[in-house]
């Protein structure tokens, strides 16, 4: 006989994200990107050295809220230490207010009661923003998957520019996944 | 010289009291207590602007030091801490607002009149001293008037006593 | 053994002072009085910005390479030669932020507290000389004026705090206000130091009074005061062990909390200048100010405020947070007591005439 588990209706009842049709393909809304042209009017279109500069400078100073929330938050503290120095792309500067943050390192199991607060995070931070899903956790769930009080993936309600698989993923891959939405940033879709 | 000084410094007085003014005006007018202080801090800085125009810089920069750093921070202290939702009573009656106007201007005119017709003796511009107003102003106070000094410094210190004893918790 | 000061006749030496006669004899030239010395005021006071500028800069990322060497990491440095534009994207960036304003905010203070914060920092630069002569103007009252555009940040500091409309701001805001006041007190004393050594308060006067001797070598006032004003210096504007304001397990971002983009990075701009002009306050009262062998004035200006920069920095990469009550503890209890004992030690001294060096008034 199923119990009735007020936190997993909410769960369900969550936003999904909106998909918009942009650059040609469908994708999720939140990629804010202006280097790219489309196909059909490159010919027409010239892309400015600002749009180059603001791009460079977007990507090159990207912001995190501290946003750890359970186990891939020590491999995301990790990834701050000598070893991997997460410093060196300009990114040791996790802010603690929403408001001057970049990118969302989302970091650890999001549970049904966490889940309006990421959302609000999300929303609290300044466009452009970005949002990195890390671990396994919640890209689908993870291990958890299927409980009854955790979130299969922030995808339902956050749109996610760059997922980074791993139990939890090394400091490198979070390294890597940085530099993917660095790529991203600058070419305005998936590299 | 294309603009002769005394018009430049006529023009900087005027500018400056029309900020002065405004600053008063604004902290009457100002629907919010803090919107006031901040109108004070105004008026309170184009003061000190006219003390340099005078020649007392030590006192315009003790007036923004001590009115402006650390009266006003204490004003501000005391606005944020009581609560705001004391409304102050809007004018009941067009009659109140009138008869309101009417006493302002009155006095206004009676102020002016006075200072208008006033013979004030007039001193002649000093000219600028050779030693700083800091070593004027110090040697006065230390010698012609260090006994207000002392007094002053006394009742500064009765203050304090008074306020750590009543805000100590018992 | 003195060496050779740099002579002022040489380009070199005092390039901005050779810079300033000729353009005022281009100008005078043909334009009447009051235009040249104007333009040329102006022209020095767009100088001193820009100046202000690429220094915070430059500050901006000193500060994260050396504290990241202090850790035994690297730093930012992919993003230019050695990370040195990491800066410029920062500040790019920010500009290109969008701007939030908080429902509940107060809309005209919210905006005006930056400008409130910002002003003032710049406004110290007026007074500071880079060389002989060298700086917009010499107020004879230069060291009071420093301290009176020191006291105004407090008020934008109180106006963000209250005008963001979060009572975390509003917490924030009353504690930092708290403590800038607290450690007005000890810094207004403890630079009366300097003043009573060389007998005036003008900056210029007290750098020429150095020229024997520079006054953080008076013994015993001297090390003591110049501690005791980087302490007060460090309190002023916020930076670690003091930065209680900032802490994040705190109190979130304290005052700027709601602040985002162009607004935020003015109070970030306003902090570093507030920092700099602290370094450089201090090595002008303390450390000789332009005064130096070999090397032109405006050089030795720059090195001696970085050198002071640099010990600011390596205090904020050792030394942990203090606590609020800690804090406004060693702010009454001991830096004033100290302060006042060290200027009336000064004084007893002047008046036996026993400072080391000569230096002090009759």
């Amino acid at each position: 006989m199923a119990v009735p588990d007020p936190s997993a209706e909410r769960a369900r009842r969550v936003q999904p994200v909106r998909l918009v049709e942009r650059l040609g393909a469908a994708v999720p809304e939140g990629i804010e990107s202006t280097t790219a042209v489309p196909k059909e009017i490159q010919h027409n279109v010239v892309v400015t050295s600002f749009e180059k500069l603001v791009t460079w400078a977007r990507r090159s100073s990207l912001w995190p809220v501290s946003f750890g929330l359970a186990c891939c938050a020590i491999e995301m503290m990790a990834s701050t230490t000598g070893r991997f120095d997460i410093a060196r792309f300009g990114a040791e500067v996790f802010r603690p207010s929403p408001r001057q943050a970049d990118v969302m390192i989302v970091a650890g199991t999001v549970t049904t009661k966490m889940a309006p607060a990421v959302r609000r995070i999300y929303d609290q931070m300044p466009e452009p923003k970005y949002v990195i899903a890390m671990g396994a956790c919640t890209i689908a769930g993870g291990p958890f998957q299927g409980s009854y009080s955790t979130v299969p993936g922030i995808d339902n309600f956050v749109p996610v520019d760059v997922h980074i698989a791993g139990c939890p993923p090394r400091p490198d891959a979070l390294l890597w996944g940085i530099m993917k939405l660095q790529e991203k940033i600058e070419k305005g879709r998936p590299a | 010289m294309l603009i002769p000084e005394g018009a430049l410094i006529a023009v900087t007085f005027y500018v400056l009291g029309v900020l002065a003014i405004a600053g008063g005006v604004g902290l009457i007018l100002a629907r919010r207590i803090f919107h006031s202080a901040l109108f004070l801090v105004l008026t309170l800085v184009s003061v000190a602007g006219v003390f340099v125009i005078l020649g007392a810089d030590f006192l315009a920069a003790v007036q923004v030091l001590v009115y402006v750093g650390a009266i006003t921070v204490l004003l501000l202290f005391g606005i944020m801490l009581t609560p705001q939702t004391v409304q102050l009573p809007d004018i009941a009656s067009p009659g109140q607002a009138i008869s309101g106007a009417l006493v302002a201007a009155a006095l206004f005119v009676v102020t002016v009149a006075v200072v208008a017709t006033t013979a004030w003796p007039r001193a002649a511009p000093l000219p600028l001293a050779d030693q700083p107003t800091t070593n004027t102003i110090a040697f006065n106070l230390f010698n012609t008037y260090v006994l207000p000094f002392e007094i002053a410094s006394i009742l500064l210190l009765v203050a304090m006593i008074g306020a750590i004893v009543i805000a100590r918790e018992e | 053994m003195t060496l050779p000061l740099c002579p002022p006749a040489v380009f070199i030496c005092d390039p901005f002072g050779h810079a300033r006669q000729g353009l005022y004899a281009v100008l005078g030239a043909f334009l009447p009085e009051p235009i040249p010395t104007v333009a040329l005021t102006v022209l020095a006071i767009a100088l001193v910005l820009t100046t202000v500028a690429v220094v915070v800069m430059s500050q901006v990322w000193a500060e994260r390479r050396i504290i990241a060497f202090m850790q035994g990491r690297l730093g930012p440095n992919r993003v230019g030669p050695a990370g040195l534009l990491q800066s410029l994207a920062d500040v790019v960036k920010l500009l290109m932020k969008e701007i939030i304003i908080p429902t509940q905010a107060d809309r005209i203070p919210f905006q005006l507290a930056p400008l409130m914060v910002l002003v003032p920092s710049l406004l110290i630069w007026v007074v500071l000389p880079w060389g002989p002569g060298l700086m917009v103007t010499d107020l004879n009252i230069g060291v009071l004026f420093i301290l009176a555009t020191g006291a105004i940040p407090t008020i934008g500091i109180l106006a963000a705090g209250w005008a963001s409309g979060n009572k975390y701001s509003l917490l924030g805001g009353m504690r930092v206000a708290a403590q800038l006041i607290s450690y007005e007190i000890p810094m207004a004393i403890i630079v009366l130091v300097p003043v009573l050594l060389a007998g005036t308060m003008s900056l210029q006067g007290i750098i020429d009074a150095q020229s024997d001797i520079w006054f953080v070598l008076a013994l015993p006032v001297g090390p003591i005061a110049l501690f005791l004003f980087l302490v007060a210096g460090i309190a002023e504007v916020n930076r670690s062990p003091f930065d209680l304001a900032e802490a994040e397990s705190e109190i979130i971002g304290g005052f700027h909390t709601e602040y985002s983009g162009m607004a935020f990075a003015l109070f970030f701009l306003a902090e570093y200048a507030n920092a700099f002009a602290v370094s450089a306050i201090a090595s002008t009262l303390f450390l000789g100010g332009w005064l130096g062998p070999i090397l032109p004035p405006f050089v030795w200006f720059f090195l001696k405020a970085y050198l002071v920069f640099f010990v600011l920095i390596w205090i904020r990469g050792t030394l942990p947070r203090l606590r609020y009550d800690q804090f406004m503890a060693s702010a009454w209890k001991v830096a004033l007591p100290i302060a006042l004992v060290t200027v009336g030690l000064t004084a007893v001294q002047i008046t036996l005439h026993a400072i080391p060096g000569g230096a002090g008034i009759q």
